[in-house]
């Protein structure tokens, strides 16, 4: 996966934050923790087993890196596998705006599409300040996600194990996300002080 | 007349009365550092940048509404410029912001916009530009170029700089010529035309549109490529020396030179096509669902 | 008196210590503690502004993290596989009932919170800036720990905190905005 890394969006933004970046980062706790960490080790609790991941290593790392939204928030603590949700209808919106709704063999688990959910009403937010054929560019690609998202789940019904559909599906709910992040992000320029 | 149609009266003539919105001028310079961050913020108008010889930025801006307020903050090695309405009402108001910036040509630039189209010219650092609904025109030069836009269309002109150029867009098209090094490029309906000289790295998804690339190959390039719908068309200079490895679901695989694709199972109408061309070398992964896939040396 | 010359002790690397911790060295995994327990509670004590919950959430932290070892796999440093716990952690308390107690100086004085001066932006010390973060409110607060103190990138910010980039960026530009206004700055217009 190619990730080029972009270094403007990086580095502390202004000069207060420049000077908080200076900080020092290691804070000594007032007092030695380690003893009390040791014995809570001690006690017997089985460790979790190793999760077991539904898409392909590199998908999902790559999803991470390079998703604009980096809304995956992929747990490495987690401790067992999520079984994959029942995809229900995204409520409805008074906007006449609807989420691409991905089929019963996306395999994305209701934590991940509740992660989406949460910044569509941000993105919903943003919207309203968009000029009329903005936002009707969006709805049109929104459809052609959809079309899309329908696409491979009709593909994924006759062939379950295909990684290459898999990641066709992470990448176009990756483009959704990023569609939704980029309109939040044009916000930012309006935002004012609270 | 009642008392409240006589107030909608006097509402409707102090809006037709009320005196046009006085445009401000505004003009700001600040010395930086030559690589200084100049991070520019607007929503409807223009942003152009161009580069010069000193070590200094000039704002120069025309804002048509006098309820637009331009933030400037500057210290040598950061510039905030940001155009801000209070009350927030853009959708219906079509003042526009023009913004006229000239910066050192090492600056390393980021600008975000909602309509406003961005143009760049000169600039050699590090670019970030993000546009909802605005296009975006910028060179590449050494520096890595970031140009995402929802629905207008990017264009990158490199200047045979080695750069890694990375497009966004949703039903904008992307355009990136003359460039060398790396190509990362993402689209859902719009169309990806690509030329990469040297390329040792190119990367490009599509939901349903179009990919088109050109690309001279290093002799360790790696292509990856993918699309749901839309096809992929890649010319690749010859002599070729690639391991290719090629799956389409359901659309066709063409290659002008090399093995004919099979069919992935019996049971999977998918088509698929793995072989070497030349002394290989190169790695070229391309997949679709149901779009097409054709390859040619010429 | 002949003196022995004893050989400099060997210091494992952190990714030895790792290793070893993986396979449940408990003597390496307390040598990893000692590396990274100063920026554990930093993000601790920064993001909640209370020492004690800290102490508490640092020691989560470790604990969380030796039972988690055999999920980590590398894709990122241990460092901070460890500092997104730390933030988990922090998180998980904050939404619970005992959470509900932790306070900026914000909710306490409302907006009028007063600082020893107010002083220019060169002039902020250290102590003026860990105030004027302490001072934020939760959101804001968290993304100025972990990007401005910690030099997260806003997408790894984001996914930390389980939040969306645009907000991230958003409460950055909140944050920028509550925290030159308290320590009583005026833009350069």
């Amino acid at each position: 996966m190619n990730t080029v890394p972009f270094g403007p969006r990086n580095p502390p933004e202004g000069p207060l934050l420049a000077k908080a970046a200076q900080l020092p980062k290691d804070v000594a706790p007032p007092r030695d923790l380690w003893p009390a960490i040791a014995a809570r080790i001690a006690k017997p609790v089985q460790p979790p087993a190793k999760p077991a991941f539904r898409w392909p290593l590199a998908l999902a790392a790559g999803f991470l890196v390079a998703s604009g939204s980096a809304l995956l928030t992929w747990s490495l603590t987690r401790d067992a596998p999520q079984a994959p949700a029942v995809i229900a209808e995204a409520p409805g919106i008074d906007d006449g705006f609807m989420p691409v709704n991905y089929g019963p063999n996306s395999g994305l688990t209701a934590g991940e599409l509740a992660a989406r959910d949460a910044l569509l009403g941000e993105f919903r937010e943003a919207l309203a300040t968009l000029a009329p054929e903005t936002r009707e560019a969006i709805t049109r690609n929104l459809a052609v996600m959809q079309a899309a998202a329908d696409e491979i789940d009709a593909a994924l019904a006759k062939d379950p194990a295909s990684g290459m559909l898999k990641g066709m599906l992470a990448g176009t709910y990756k483009r959704e996300l990023q569609l939704y992040s980029a309109v939040v992000t044009a916000r930012d320029g309006l935002m004012r002080r609270t | 007349m009642s008392t409240r149609n006589a107030w909608l009266a006097a509402a409707v003539l102090a809006a037709i009365a009320a005196p046009a919105a006085a445009q401000q001028n505004i003009t700001k310079r600040a010395n930086v550092a030559p690589d200084a961050t100049i991070e520019v913020s607007n929503v409807q108008g223009s942003v152009a940048v161009a580069a010069w010889d000193r070590n200094e930025i000039e704002l120069v801006a025309e804002l048509e509404s006098d309820k637009d307020k331009l933030e400037f903050e500057a210290t040598p090695r950061i510039v905030r410029i940001e155009v801000d309405r209070p009350d927030g009402k853009y959708g219906r108001d079509h003042s526009e912001a023009r913004l006229q910036l000239k910066v050192p040509a090492g600056a390393v630039l980021v600008v975000d916009t909602v309509s406003a189209d961005i143009s760049v010219a000169g600039v050699r650092g590090e670019q970030d530009l993000e546009s909802v609904s605005g296009t975006i025109g910028t060179q590449a030069f050494d520096a890595p170029v970031k140009a995402a836009s929802v629905s207008g269309d990017v264009t990158v002109t490199g200047t045979g700089g080695k750069a890694a150029v990375k497009t966004e867009n949703v039903s904008g098209s992307a355009t990136v010529t003359g460039v060398r090094g790396s190509f990362d490029g993402e689209v859902v309906s719009g169309e990806i035309r690509a030329t990469i000289a040297a390329a040792e790295d190119i990367e490009v998804n599509s939901v349903s549109g179009d990919i088109a690339i050109n690309a001279e190959l290093t002799p360790s390039a790696r292509v990856e490529m993918e699309s749901v719908s839309g096809t992929i068309g890649l010319t690749v200079k010859p002599p070729v020396n690639a391991d290719f490895d090629l799956e389409s679901f359901s659309g066709d695989i063409d290659v002008c030179f090399g093995p004919k694709a099979r069919k992935t199972s019996k049971f999977t109408p998918g088509t698929e096509l793995s072989f070497t061309q030349g002394k290989g070398g190169a790695r070229i992964e391309l997949q679709t669902l149901s779009g097409e896939i054709s390859i040619c040396d010429r | 008196m002949n003196k022995l010359t004893m050989p400099a002790p060997q210091v494992d690397s952190s990714a030895e210590l790792v290793t070893r911790a993986c396979r449940g060295d408990m003597a390496a995994f307390e040598d990893l503690y000692r590396q990274h327990v100063g920026r554990v509670y930093g993000i601790c004590l920064r993001m909640t502004g209370q020492p004690e919950s800290a102490e508490d959430l640092t020691q989560d932290t470790f604990v969380s993290a030796w039972r988690s070892l055999p999920g980590y796999e590398g894709r990122s440093s241990f460092s901070t596989w460890l500092h997104r716990i730390a933030v988990n952690a922090v998180l998980a308390k904050r939404r619970g009932p005992q959470g509900r107690n932790e306070v900026s100086m914000t909710e306490e004085a409302g907006e009028q919170m007063e600082f020893a001066a107010e002083t220019g932006m060169d002039e902020a010390t250290p102590i003026d800036i860990e105030r004027a973060i302490a001072g934020l409110p939760p959101g804001a607060r968290d993304i100025v720990v972990l990007h401005g103190i910690y030099g997260y990138s806003h997408e790894e910010a984001a996914e930390m905190l389980g939040v969306a980039v645009g907000t991230c960026k958003a409460q950055l530009h909140r944050a920028r905005h509550l925290m030159r206004a308290r320590m009583g700055e005026e833009h350069a217009t």
